[in-house]
């Protein structure tokens, strides 16, 4: 803007002088015009603190929250204070409602990163503007591109594979930050109208929880944190809640003010062990040695809940001898489902079918120890035992002085621990996947899940075990997925008459979410297509190769050929078909070189044959390093959607844009739209026909953006109408939450819903109480989504009883990395959410700064390693570099990195150069029933807390 | 009653023409919009300028942002920034550079000394004007000129040659203006 006086003499005087006013970065507050100002007299400025007193004023204040993975936190209510165009500053919400006077309120909610997120919007490392690669992939050379241009080629290129190769070999990478929202929702309906595959990462970053699937069905399942209020014994057991779950950490301390005991059971002395009533320290790896000492004990001293066992779990059942498998109704030809288990009548001694559209315990008695000959309706004779005879058996051989020596805890604090559970009326834990993330964490969360099932803390109030926690609108499958969101209520009438056909048929509703979402992993028509992401990179990253088949010893033949049989049985599914190469990845709210374990390995393996990659990202992550295009996303504040929660806090937040994205950034939903566009526009302009892949998929490309945007009903430019019917087509948020959530930013879940993610609480939110999840198994008595219908312990699936763990049992973990004396662990950092936050400079200035090891001084010592030396991490697989802080609170042997250094932070290397993360073979076993794929869980995990390494001085 | 001035408007004008072509220079690409820009940008590939100060696509690329330099939090920065800029009457345009980027404090400084000739011309008081180019630069302007100055390890000879006058002009300005402040 070029602006001249008006005013005549200074303008000839001014045009004498040359004088020319030429601004752009600003515009006048009040007057029309620059010159407006420039015609007045110059207000009286005498030094800086003139204007000192003007500077509590805002623009305006937008409700928001950040949609980032905090998983266990999501999410908090933020006010955003907005003045010209910025984020100034933000500031938590205290408005949640105090439901139950008896309870504690959630308030305040809110994090040291959340409170730093409008220094990370504006960082000079903002990306706001897209970027294309120069030179090799991976070089650190980038040009500024145009949107139309990068658009126009990354279409090209799609259409060409599409085309050439198939929409199978379009791969998203969708990362744990995916919101659930308006992201997801644009990410679902492309990849349903393309038939482009969706990684489900879930298990690949760790949170597996193959102990809770095998035993309860599902991994879902978690309590509100008022709930605690009502415990009187909380174990925190591989968790570290005081340390990374800082707004829900104060319930914690407001139960034991009701006069709660908190045991917290880890390696380390860690910020959570501090302020438990007592800490119990375990040798990384060995808890189910621990747990099932503890069994031992409470069946030992009958400190049990009988009933409860005999009406939930799977110890009455009997099990065949001969086959090891149980023994069913089919076996003994009786009516009814020929798959009913069968148990023994106590008072009569006959076998009678297990409870099967029930669990309630009408006419039958179940006794509980068998050992005894059946005759099979082909006229056999064998010999059955009971799963709880054979727990005894396997549980006599944990004597707490046995599993002291494999602990490293006293055989005296294992009698304690016992005495505490014993006692306890209402046990909890803290949910964690910390667990998971070990290769034998199956076995020690089935031994944790045994201590609450023996003593029925189960489904009441205050009891129960927490497993992986999620709820979700369901609105976003409905508008993401079908075809217009409008067809929803004719849609919604036919699936509620199948559902009440199977249900009638002795099927739960639970058990037929989980079918459709298993069909999203392995049915050809699956629309989306979604595959295992750790499937994906052992497959097609070359994952697999990074593990030596001499580290397990269980194990009979390399897990390449228990994977191949896998596959090829159909139990295993992986997108595209091994042999069939991805060719394009499309990266959203997504990290993954930074994610995955022996993402080095991916990277030498996969990338070389990608013809393209791109990455939707507000910063230059590692993985955004490796890309060909990064497209500049809208960051919080910015945009309008939800993010998944979890019912520990059951609130649903969004968050509205309070200013412009900076520079060209643009939402996810815009730029998944505009990408649907150029595709639209090159496919009409290039002749395109429909594409029929081998499987009879249809893909028109020609009409790609008006599917998308359901004819412009949603156009790249509607994100928040997007929202909104997201929300409206919710059932699980109450009467008029979309006008609630506008004025306040959250609203309360009236409900967990009927989609896949959230079905599993299996329990109702009551408006003026704590949720207790699992009460329609427990009160109701609806079967668990198990083959026995049961809390089962037991699993007879072939691979289980080949690698000696249809029962709970302690494994000594395989050498991963090699023969070394150190284990490596690791755990959520508290200075950022994942690598959100880990380049934060304001973070960093919370701890060292850069990459640190924690190690014992007894392990450092002995290597003449001092604090904040440069040391060497190594074992056959790889190595870093990284400072060591030295600390007593690590046991001897024990190492510990925290969670998610980029790889551009270490001086060598990364923490993911030694991690091989051997995939467990027992995982396989897709084709039990209970354990087959889902979206979230039933596909193998990937691991790395086990890992063996040595630590020396570095020489650099 | 006759009005003293500090200077001239003829050296106002100077000053003020020196500030605009700086903060055209340093502008980054996106901000480029067809005013005249001297010399100096002509002769600029944009991507040599992104890779010399684009902190988000080079880890060796120069901040031209003030918060780059500071050991306080930026979004205070942000807010005494904004609070100056509307002192004088200003505010953030659609799409501008955020408020602490050198080329947004150099074009606030054109804008200062064009008002300061203008009164000058006018014979009306510009001591206010004075003061405020002197605090301006004193807590601001010198901070990321020197900034700029230390981080800088490109070895483009247009870009050494810009930053090394943006010094000279901010060091001479913060002496002769240093005086100003207080006594408006």
């Amino acid at each position: 803007m070029i602006v001249n006086d008006s005013r005549r003499r200074f303008l000839s005087r001014s045009a004498q002088l040359g004088l020319t006013l030429s601004i752009s970065s600003f515009l006048p507050v009040r007057q029309s015009t620059l010159a407006g100002i420039i015609e007045d007299a110059a207000p009286r400025f005498d030094s800086w603190q003139d204007i000192y007193r003007q500077r509590w004023t805002w623009d305006k204040v937008v409700r928001g929250t950040h949609v980032v993975n905090c998983w266990y936190q999501n999410n908090c209510a933020w006010d955003v204070y907005v003045k010209d165009g910025l984020v100034l500053r933000e500031e938590q919400v205290a408005e949640y409602p105090h439901i139950n006077a008896n309870l504690p309120d959630f308030n305040p909610r809110g994090c040291q990163k959340g409170c730093c997120f409008s220094d990370r919007l504006y960082e000079p490392t903002r990306i706001r503007h897209p970027l294309r690669r120069v030179g090799p992939r991976g070089n650190g050379r980038w040009e500024r591109v145009s949107w139309e241009a990068a658009l126009d080629d990354i279409a090209d290129r799609f259409i060409d594979t599409v085309v050439e190769a198939g929409p199978d070999r379009v791969i998203w990478d969708v990362g744990p930050s995916a919101d659930f929202g308006t992201s997801v929702a644009a990410m679902f309906r492309f990849s349903a109208l393309t038939h482009s595959v969706t990684l489900d990462m879930n298990t690949e970053i760790g949170d597996t929880h193959r102990g809770a699937l095998e035993c309860f069905g599902t991994i879902v399942g978690e309590r509100s944190l008022d709930d605690y209020f009502y415990s009187d014994l909380i174990l925190i057991w591989g968790a570290n809640p005081v340390y990374t779950q800082i707004p829900n950490a104060h319930f914690f301390t407001e139960a034991r003010y009701k006069g709660c005991k908190i045991v917290s059971i880890s390696p380390d002395f860690n910020a959570s062990a501090v302020h438990a009533d007592l800490w119990i320290p375990v040798k990384p790896g060995t808890d189910a040695a621990l747990a099932l000492a503890v069994a031992n004990l409470l069946l030992r001293d009958g400190a049990i809940d009988a009933e409860f066992i005999k009406e939930q779990t799977d110890l009455p059942l009997l099990v065949r001898m001969d086959t090891e498998r149980f023994l069913c109704a089919r076996d003994l030809g009786l009516q009814g489902d020929p798959r009913c288990p069968i148990m023994v009548d106590e008072p009569t001694g006959e076998l009678r079918g297990a409870p099967w559209e029930s669990l309630a315990l009408t006419g039958i008695a179940p006794a509980l120890d068998i050992d005894r000959k059946v005759h099979l309706a082909d006229g056999s004779v064998v010999r059955v035992r009971s799963v709880c005879s054979l727990l005894r058996e396997r549980l006599d051989e944990y004597t707490p002085e046995f599993a002291g020596r494999v602990c490293g805890t006293s055989a005296g604090m294992i009698e304690r621990l016992a005495r505490e559970i014993g006692a306890s009326k209402a046990m909890a834990n803290v949910s964690t996947s910390s667990l998971s993330k070990y290769y034998h964490g199956n076995l020690m969360e089935r031994a944790i899940i045994l201590l609450f099932a023996l003593t029925g803390n189960l489904g009441r109030k205050g009891a129960g075990y927490s497993a992986f926690p999620m709820l979700t609108l369901d609105g976003l499958d409905r508008f993401g997925i079908i075809e217009h969101p409008d067809q929803w209520p004719e849609l919604a009438k036919e699936f509620a008459d199948n559902a009440r056909k199977r249900v009638a048929n002795g099927e739960t509703m639970e058990m037929i979410a989980y079918d459709i979402s298993h069909a999203a992993l392995h049915s050809k028509t699956a629309s989306p297509p979604v595959t295992s992401a750790t499937l994906f990179w052992a497959v097609h990253g070359g994952l697999i190769d990074l593990a030596d088949p001499k580290w397990d010893p269980f194990l009979r033949k390399p897990v390449r050929d228990y994977l191949e049989e896998a596959l090829a049985s159909k139990a295993l599914n992986v997108r595209p078909a091994k042999g069939n190469t991805p060719q394009i990845i499309f990266s959203l709210s997504s990290n993954a070189l930074r994610r995955v374990r022996g993402s080095h390995k991916v990277l030498e393996t996969l990338w070389p044959k990608l013809k393209l990659h791109v990455v939707l990202d507000f910063r230059l992550n590692t993985t955004c390093q490796h890309a060909d295009y990064v497209l500049p996303c809208a960051a919080h504040y910015e945009r309008s959607t939800v993010r998944v929660v979890t019912p520990l806090s059951p609130f649903c937040h969004i968050t509205f844009p309070a200013t412009a994205p900076v520079g060209e950034a643009k939402p996810d939903w815009e730029i998944i739209a505009l990408l649907a566009k150029h595709i639209q526009q090159r496919a009409q302009a290039r002749g395109v026909e429909a594409i029929v892949d081998g499987v009879g998929n249809r893909v028109e490309l020609r009409e790609l953006y008006d599917k998308f945007t359901m004819n412009g009903s949603y156009s790249e430019t509607d994100e928040p109408r997007v929202l909104e019917k997201i929300v409206e087509l919710s059932g699980n948020v109450p009467e008029g939450a979309w006008e609630k959530l506008s004025e306040d930013g959250f609203v309360r879940y009236s409900g967990v819903g009927e989609n896949i993610f959230s079905i599993g609480n299996m329990c109702e939110i009551p408006p003026d109480d704590a949720i207790t999840h699992w009460t329609y198994h427990v009160r109701d008595k609806v079967p668990w989504a198990t083959a026995s219908r049961r809390i089962q312990f037991y699993i007879d699936h072939p691979l289980y009883r080949e690698l000696d763990e249809a029962l709970p049992r302690h494994k000594d973990a395989p050498l991963i990395g090699g023969d070394y004396p150190l284990v490596m662990t690791g755990g959520h950092c508290r200075e950022s959410i994942h690598s959100t936050w880990r380049d934060n400079q304001t973070m960093l200035r919370l701890t060292r700064g850069e990459p640190f090891i924690l190690m014992s001084p007894l392990d450092a010592k002995p290597r003449g390693i001092s604090d904040h030396d440069l040391v060497r991490v190594f074992n056959d697989v790889g190595d870093y570099v990284v400072r060591a802080k030295i600390t007593p609170a690590m046991q001897p042997g024990q190492s510990l990195i925290y969670h998610a250094w980029e790889d551009y932070q270490f001086k060598k290397g990364s923490m993911r150069r030694v991690t091989p993360t051997p995939l467990n073979p027992v995982e396989f076993a897709g084709d039990y029933p209970h354990l087959k794929e889902c979206y979230l869980w039933g596909q193998p995990g990937n691991f790395d807390r086990e890992t063996r390494v040595e630590i020396e001085r570095s020489a650099q | 009653m006759t009005v003293r001035s500090v200077r001239s408007a003829a050296r106002a004008g100077a000053i003020s023409t020196q500030y605009m072509e700086l903060a055209h220079f340093f502008r980054m690409p996106d901000q480029w919009d067809g005013s005249p820009v001297g010399q100096r940008a002509d002769r600029r590939e944009p991507s040599r300028h992104v890779h010399a100060f684009d902190q988000s696509i080079s880890k060796y690329a120069c901040s031209l942002y003030e918060g780059s330099y500071i050991d306080g939090a930026r979004a205070a920065l942000f807010e005494e920034l904004i609070r100056v800029y509307r002192y004088f009457g200003l505010q953030r345009a659609d799409n501008a550079e955020l408020p602490d980027h050198l080329s947004v404090e150099l074009e606030f400084m054109h804008f200062l000394t064009y008002w300061e000739a203008s009164l000058v011309l006018r014979a009306e008081p510009s001591e206010s004007l004075c003061a405020a180019q002197g605090e301006f630069l004193r807590r601001h302007l010198r901070v990321v000129a020197g900034g700029v100055s230390r981080s800088y390890a490109g070895g483009d000879s247009g870009f050494r040659k810009a930053i090394a006058e943006l010094c000279a002009l901010v060091e001479a300005q913060t002496e002769a203006l240093g005086p100003c402040i207080g006594k408006a």
